[in-house]
This record gives structure tokens, C-alpha cells and sequence, in this order.
């Protein structure tokens, strides 16, 4: 299992350098001039073209990212162009408000949706099936910002029971920082369960035909047990690789939400340094998602054998 | 004494009211073997699975009896029946890949059923190991801690028996146990049921679509029709003199010897020399594939207007060499020789021709049929790439498979040997020189295997080409084939004329084949 995750690491190098390859060029096309945007437009020529000098922009694009990349090799993903602050430190800043919080709502979701899916399912047709069906329908049709600004309005604003603005760290002051993201997790909990819920329903209808389901039923086994010993874990296989979507793309930024609710987050670091054209910030964050992506695949991969043996690990 | 289990009148209807099973009576003794015969929707499952409380959703029992061991059960409440599942009535299902729960270990799955009626741990896995022991599992300790899919589907369906088996029913359902394995597999699994429940004085209730089956392991035998009971007897009595015209049909159906046809003259269509198919082996990132030799070394001719029957158990190769032949798969070493032309490392457009002079047929006519195409385009398409592509010839070689009416239908309107003749259509209505049948009436009930066997014959007697039919079925190829060819772990290890073959066969893998093959007696009267 060990030489596994070793040889996928290994294979996921060309990836990370394609990606890195990509995101360079693809900025470099993009118009727009990060010292233009510091000094704004009364600058003179000069001061811009020093400016431009000394970030290394008047460079052919091959040395740009040669000195990138060998820089990166070493763990140096450079300073933000906007505040000089250096990049990965605020990478992993950012990333871990959107990781407490995307962590813990599909923790949540799979909690709520899997059990619920397979009630659902093994209920086909019945009144509960068809609530269960409507209500994932419609938090899967609710768009997140109008869920958030709603939540916003009616504990923030009308019941001020939590904060509307702002956000403190789980490092200053952990109860103070838990009312921040109550409101964000329970956003995306409930978008989530939409999805969870309606992937767990269907595996759970094509376990509950097979043979095997009748089996255990034919050995006098209560539909408790035939459920949770038999069920759940065939059911629960596809819905994992779900999940593994589902982080992977959450991981990497939920901007929308880090927006409604004003969190310093992944998202949000990374739209506002596009916006900036801060090259090193969008870079840096490009393939640290890239990167996040292949890690959370390879957990997921990696845990899959044991909901099902017949996938073997080699 | 009462029987042990007595059926009277029993209704089973769909929840739009529709019967599936109408006025069935049946009853089975203690340690009888009981047949229940009959084709798709003769309400034959329906009937097993109401009696053990497991009918599928939208199903239920609308009126009737059945009392098992002098109790009503029909309508009892979940709890009570569930207690009787297992040590009352136990159940083998049909399917090996799906029937055990692949998620969990074997020995989970035999002792979970002991747990549940209070054996301790050390007791469970006793029973469990002397069970395994007994259906012929070699390494019964290390089988226990095993996960279904590291056995075969023979050793999977000996697993099932070990896990109903252990909880010693009364009786014990078999729904179609052997259907899909091959003819050796299916003898050995069948003697060791009836040893097993002999010993254990269990009654077997022996649901079945095969006649053969009913001879060689049923005491009586219980002939179901739409939903009806039509017949009921002893089981050899019922074979050799049945009583309606439908289990006579049913009987007739079953294949037999057509008188040998006049040797053909000599002119080979396809000729394989020293042919050998080797998968894997090639190096992937990282690893390297270890080889497997499906076709080793094979030499095959079929000749014009020909069968030539290819026969073998699972794994021996038999479907990788017909399509070796056809070029689907390719050779890894050896010749192949269409109308004298050398065929074996044409690639491309070079095999253009020579794909539009053969032709295959499928097993499942279920996924051969692309479903968004109706009849009429199915059957046309190979003609797709020939200049007088016309409807007239649709409709001609429609008519020649007797679907003339059909052109407007999908798959999904036709039945199981409809959709069949569809596909022999397709196969022929460019007038191949070459057809590779792949166990073509494998998933077919017996009476319409016999029309497709009959309109294939037919078929290569106006057309005149050259026929390799793949089987595990002795009793189809004694039927069709002029030539019978065997092979054991992609070797041919014995060809000949089909009289010579089936009654003097000369290796072990043959006889042995030839004995586990059911067969019939003579039908009178």
C-alpha cells in the first residue's frame, strides 16, 4: 500500500508541471500589467518600467519561469506583488479557513445524506421516498448565495444571534471563531446533502436488487442488519468517489461563499490576485489546488478497497 | 404423514392486478425432490420466492394457501417468517458473481446466520469449516477469510450451498443453481446438492428451464405454464409419456441428433495454422503484466457449407479463438487463411473486404442490439457501405427469419429469441462466406432454442456458408454440428465427425464432458 501512494505521488509530477506550465503561459496572455495596476495611471514610463525591472517582468517569458520553477523546487513560491507578503504562508493561511469549513459540512452532509438516501431508497415509492427526493431536489436548486444571505438576514440580522461580518480564528479565540462559521458550514451542508443524498439513494437501489440482498434476507436475517452489514457498504462505495469530487472541488476555493460571508479564504485570495494580476499569488494557488486535487483522489483511492475488496491496491 | 410443504391455489398479482401466478397447487414431501419446470414468466420464481417471503417489490399474494411443516405461512406477519428463513427454508439463487455480498469475507458471511440463533463463536467457525470442507472447498481456513471475488463462479455456487446448507433446512429452494455455468461445473454442483440434502434429510424444491436436469435429480416434477400448473407426476413417467400437449412440446423441444448430413466436399473458408493468443505481458507504467495464453497453438479449418462446433467449459479458450478468427482479437503468433488469402497481419483498410465476408452472432441478445435503432436499421446497417444497399433486401432476409412486420419495432419490443433473430439477420444479410455463432441460444428458453437451432441449419443449407458455433451446450452442438471441436486451457484436445466424437470419444476432457451432459430418455407414446 506504502510503494501505491508512492507511485501515484510519483506519477502526479507530470501533472503538477503541466498545470504549472499552463497557468504561466495562460496569465502571461491575459491582458492587463501588474505594475501598471500599482502605480496606477499618472505613473511615468520610467518608474513603471523599473517597476517592472525589478519584479522581473522585462525578462523573456522561458527566464520568467525558469526562475519561477526552481524557486518553487526549493518551497519558495515567492512574495504577492500586492502586499509583499510571501505566497505560500498566505496560501496555507487562506487555505485553512476554507478547509475547517469545507471539512466539516461534507462531514456533515455524508452523515445526514447517506442514511437518509438509503431510508429512502429502501423505502422506494412511499411517501418518505418522495420527500426525501423533493427536499434534496430542491436544496440542489437553491443557488448558495441565496441560502447564505437568507441565513444572513434571519440569525445575523433579525435575531442577531450570530455575527454578519468578519471572522476570528480558531488561534485567538475558539468559541468567538465558531460563531464565524456556523452560518458557512451550514450553507454548504445543506447544498451538499442535495447531492449526497440523491447519489446514496441511487447505489442503494441497485444494491437492494441483487441477489446477494436476498440472500441475506433468505438466512433469516433481520432488515436492520441486511441494511447496515450488507448495504451500507456496497451503497456507500460511489458515494465515496462522490465525496472525493465534491472535496477536491471545494478544497480549492468556495469563493461565492467566502464572499456572502466576508471569509479570508482560498477562494477568495485567489479571485482577488486574478483581479490584480498578482502572477506569484494566482500561480502559487493554482497548483496548490492542482496539488490538493491529486492528494484527496489518492486518499479516496486509497480507502475505496476497503468498502470494496474487489478493487485491490497495487 | 403431511407434506412438508403443501401450496393450494395460490394467486401471486402484480399491484396493477395482473396474476403472474394463477391457481398453482403444489406440495413437496420431507427429503423429496420436487422440479418446478417451465420457461421465462411461467411464474416458476415467483411461486419459489412467495414461499419464502421474498417476492420483488410489486408483487404480492393476492389469495392461496401455503403450509409449511402443518403451518400457514401466506400472510404471516415479517417477524414470524423471517424466523423461519434460514433453519425452516433455505434458498440457493442463480447467479454466482452476484449472490454473495462482496464486500464482506466469506466466513462472515457463513456464520452470521449461526450468530443470529445463538451458536457460539468456536462452534460457527467448526460448522463453517467442516461445511466448506464438505462442498469441496480446498483450504477451508484460509477460504473463510477470503472475499467472494478470489473464486470462481463453480466454487462461488458451492460457497452459497455451504452457507444455506449450514443452517439445516427443511427445505431447501434452488432457483436455477447451475444456468450459468458451463456443463462440467454444473454436474458437480448438482450431485453435491443432492448428496448434501440427502444426508440431512432436507427437502429440495428444484426451480429449472432444463428437462435434462429434471431427469437426473428429481423424484416428481411439477410443469408450469403462464402463471398455471399443467402438469404434475413422477419425473421420468412425465418425460417419456407426458400427458399435455405442452409438456410434449416442452420434452420435443429439447435438442437430439439430426440425422448426419452427406460430407462436404472439401473447400476450406478459413484455416488456422500453429494459432496463439496471448493477453497481457506488455509493460505498463510502473508494472509489468504477466502473459496468459487463451489460444495455444491451434490448427481449425471450417469449410464451406459446413458447422464446425467448438466445444469447452469456461476458460478454455473457445470465444478468444472465434474471435481470433474474425480478427477482433489479434493473433499473437500463427496464420490465418481466408479463401487462401493470408489474413493474419492485414491492417486497416486491408481488412475491409474480408471484415464484410464474416460475420458473428452474440450470446446476449439483450446488449447486441444497439436499442435506439429499430429493426429495419439494425438489419440494414451492414449494408451501409455497399452501393445497392436497398429496403427490398431488408424485407427479404426479414421474411427469412420470420420477423416479417417487425421493421418498426426497438429491442425493447421484441422477446429474447425475437431480438435473436434479429441478430442472425444482421449477421446474414450480406451473404458471409464465414459466421462465428458465440453460444447464440445460451439465454434462451428450450422451445425457442430450437427454433433458432432449426432456422440456423436451415438458413446454412440455402446460403451455403461456413458456420463455427461456439458452445458449452453438448446437447445444441449434438443438434447442428457436422463436426464437433474440444478444448481444454486453449489446446484442442480432441476433433472429429460428430457421431464419432459423441459416441466414441477418445480423451478424458470429452468423456467427461459427454457424462456431466444431461440427456433425455426416449420419448413414446
Amino acid at each position: 500500500m506504502f510503494g501505491y501512494a508512492l507511485r501515484r505521488t510519483l506519477s502526479a509530477i507530470p501533472t503538477l508541471v503541466l498545470v504549472a506550465i499552463s497557468v504561466f503561459v495562460l496569465l502571461r496572455v491575459v491582458p492587463g500589467d501588474p505594475a501598471l495596476l500599482i502605480l496606477g495611471d499618472a505613473a511615468s514610463a520610467e518608474s513603471l518600467a523599473s517597476l517592472r525591472r525589478s519584479m522581473g517582468l522585462d525578462l523573456p517569458l522561458w527566464q520568467q519561469f525558469s526562475h519561477w520553477i526552481a524557486r518553487v523546487l526549493v518551497g519558495d513560491f515567492g512574495t504577492a506583488i500586492t502586499n509583499g507578503q510571501p505566497v505560500l504562508p498566505l496560501i496555507i493561511d487562506r487555505f485553512s479557513v476554507t478547509a475547517v469549513i469545507v471539512l466539516l459540512s461534507v462531514l456533515l452532509a455524508s452523515l445526514v445524506a447517506v442514511p437518509l438516501g438509503m431510508v429512502a431508497a429502501w423505502r422506494q415509492n412511499s411517501a418518505t421516498d418522495l420527500a426525501v427526493i423533493a427536499g434534496s431536489t430542491l436544496l440542489l436548486s437553491v443557488p448558495s448565495f441565496w441560502l447564505g444571505l437568507m441565513l444572513l438576514m434571519l440569525f445575523g440580522v433579525w435575531l442577531q444571534w450570530l455575527p454578519v461580518v468578519g471572522y476570528v480564528g480558531f488561534g485567538e479565540n475558539a468559541a468567538i471563531a465558531l460563531t464565524f462559521i456556523i452560518m458557512p458550514v451550514v450553507t454548504l451542508t445543506l447544498i451538499e446533502i442535495g447531492q449526497l443524498t440523491r447519489m446514496a439513494r441511487a447505489a442503494t437501489i441497485d444494491v437492494l436488487r441483487l441477489d446477494y440482498v436476498a440472500h441475506a434476507r433468505a438466512k433469516g436475517l433481520s432488515e436492520g442488519v441486511v441494511l447496515f452489514r450488507h448495504v451500507l457498504p456496497n451503497a456507500f462505495a460511489p458515494t465515496l468517489s462522490l465525496i472525493g469530487v465534491i472535496l477536491g472541488n471545494l478544497l480549492g476555493g468556495i469563493a461565492v461563499i467566502e464572499t456572502v460571508f466576508t471569509l479570508p479564504g482560498l477562494g477568495r485570495l485567489l479571485v482577488d490576485a486574478i483581479f490584480q494580476r498578482d502572477y506569484p499569488v494566482v500561480q502559487g494557488c493554482m497548483l496548490f489546488i492542482a496539488a490538493i486535487y491529486i492528494v484527496v483522489n489518492l486518499l479516496i483511492d486509497l480507502a475505496y478497497p476497503w468498502f470494496d475488496p474487489r478493487v485491490a491496491v497495487e | 404423514m403431511s407434506p412438508l410443504l403443501e401450496i393450494s391455489g395460490l394467486r401471486i398479482a402484480t399491484s396493477g392486478r395482473l396474476p403472474v401466478v394463477d391457481d398453482v397447487s403444489l406440495e413437496i414431501a420431507r427429503s423429496e425432490v420436487l422440479a418446478v419446470v417451465g420457461e421465462s414468466g411461467s411464474g416458476k420464481t415467483a411461486t419459489a420466492r412467495a414461499t419464502i417471503g421474498l417476492l420483488p417489490p410489486g408483487l404480492h399474494v393476492s389469495s392461496g394457501s401455503i403450509r409449511f411443516d402443518g403451518r400457514e405461512i401466506a400472510g404471516l406477519p415479517h417477524a414470524e417468517l423471517r424466523s423461519l428463513r434460514g433453519p425452516g427454508i433455505g434458498m440457493v439463487f442463480q447467479e454466482p458473481m452476484t449472490s454473495l455480498n462482496p464486500a464482506l469475507t466469506i466466513g462472515g458471511q457463513l456464520t452470521e446466520a449461526l450468530a443470529l440463533h445463538g451458536v457460539s463463536r468456536a462452534e460457527q467457525r467448526e460448522r463453517a469449516l467442516a461445511m466448506l470442507t464438505r462442498v469441496g472447498i480446498q483450504d477451508p481456513a484460509q477460504c473463510l477469510g477470503a472475499f467472494p471475488h478470489e473464486f470462481s463462479g463453480g466454487m462461488r455456487q458451492r460457497i452459497m450451498l455451504a452457507s444455506a446448507m449450514l443452517l439445516r433446512p427443511k427445505l431447501l429452494i434452488a432457483d436455477e443453481p447451475t444456468t450459468a455455468l458451463d456443463t462440467l461445473t454444473q454436474a458437480d454442483v448438482l450431485d453435491l446438492m443432492v448428496d448434501l440434502t440427502r444426508e440431512h434429510g432436507t427437502a429440495v424444491m428444484l426451480i429449472t428451464h432444463n428437462l435434462g436436469l429434471v431427469a437426473r435429480y428429481a423424484q416428481r416434477a411439477v410443469v408450469m405454464q403462464s402463471g398455471r400448473v399443467v402438469e404434475t407426476g413422477d419425473a421420468a413417467a412425465l418425460l417419456t409419456t407426458p400427458r399435455t400437449l405442452y409438456t410434449r412440446a416442452l420434452v420435443e423441444a429439447m435438442p437430439r441428433r439430426m440425422d448426419a448430413r452427406p460430407p462436404v466436399p472439401p473447400s476450406p473458408v478459413i484455416e488456422a495454422r500453429g494459432l496463439t493468443v496471448a493477453f497481457g505481458g506488455r509493460r505498463r507504467f510502473f508494472t509489468l503484466g504477466r502473459a496468459v495464453t487463451a489460444v495455444d497453438q491451434v490448427d481449425l479449418t471450417v469449410h464451406q457449407g459446413e458447422t464446425v462446433a467448438l466445444v469447452g467449459g469456461s476458460g478454455s479458450g473457445k470465444t478468444t479463438l472465434g474471435r481470433a478468427l474474425l480478427r477482433l482479437v489479434n493473433p499473437t503468433a500463427g496464420e490465418i487463411r481466408f479463401q487462401g488469402a493470408d489474413i493474419t497481419r492485414l491492417t486497416g483498410q486491408q481488412l475491409v473486404p474480408f471484415r464484410r465476408a464474416c460475420q458473428i452472432v452474440f450470446q446476449d441478445p439483450f446488449s447486441s442490439l444497439d436499442p435506439r435503432l429499430r429493426v429495419q436499421a439494425i438489419v440494414a446497417e451492414p449494408l451501409r457501405l455497399m452501393p445497392d444497399r436497398s429496403l427490398d433486401q431488408v424485407a427479404r432476409m426479414l421474411a427469412a427469419v420470420g420477423l416479417t412486420g417487425f421493421e418498426r419495432r426497438f429491442p425493447h419490443e421484441l422477446s429474447g429469441g425475437q431480438r435473436q433473430r434479429v441478430a442472425i439477420a444482421r449477421a446474414l444479410i450480406r451473404n458471409p462466406a464465414f459466421v462465428v455463432a458465440d453460444e447464440p441460444v445460451s439465454a434462451l428458453d428450450m422451445t425457442i432454442q430450437k427454433q433458432i437451432l432449426a432456422l440456423l441449419r436451415q438458413l446454412q443449407r440455402e446460403r451455403g456458408f461456413a458456420c463455427l458455433f461456439v458452445s458449452h451446450d453438448l446437447a445444441a452442438v449434438e443438434e447442428v454440428a457436422d463436426r464437433v471441436v474440444v478444448m481444454q486451457s486453449g489446446r484442442i484436445v480432441e476433433a472429429g465427425l460428430r457421431d464419432a466424437v459423441f459416441d466414441r470419444p477418445q480423451h478424458a476432457y470429452t468423456q467427461a464432458l459427454l457424462a456431466a451432459s444431461p440427456r433425455l430418455p426416449t420419448l413414446t407414446g
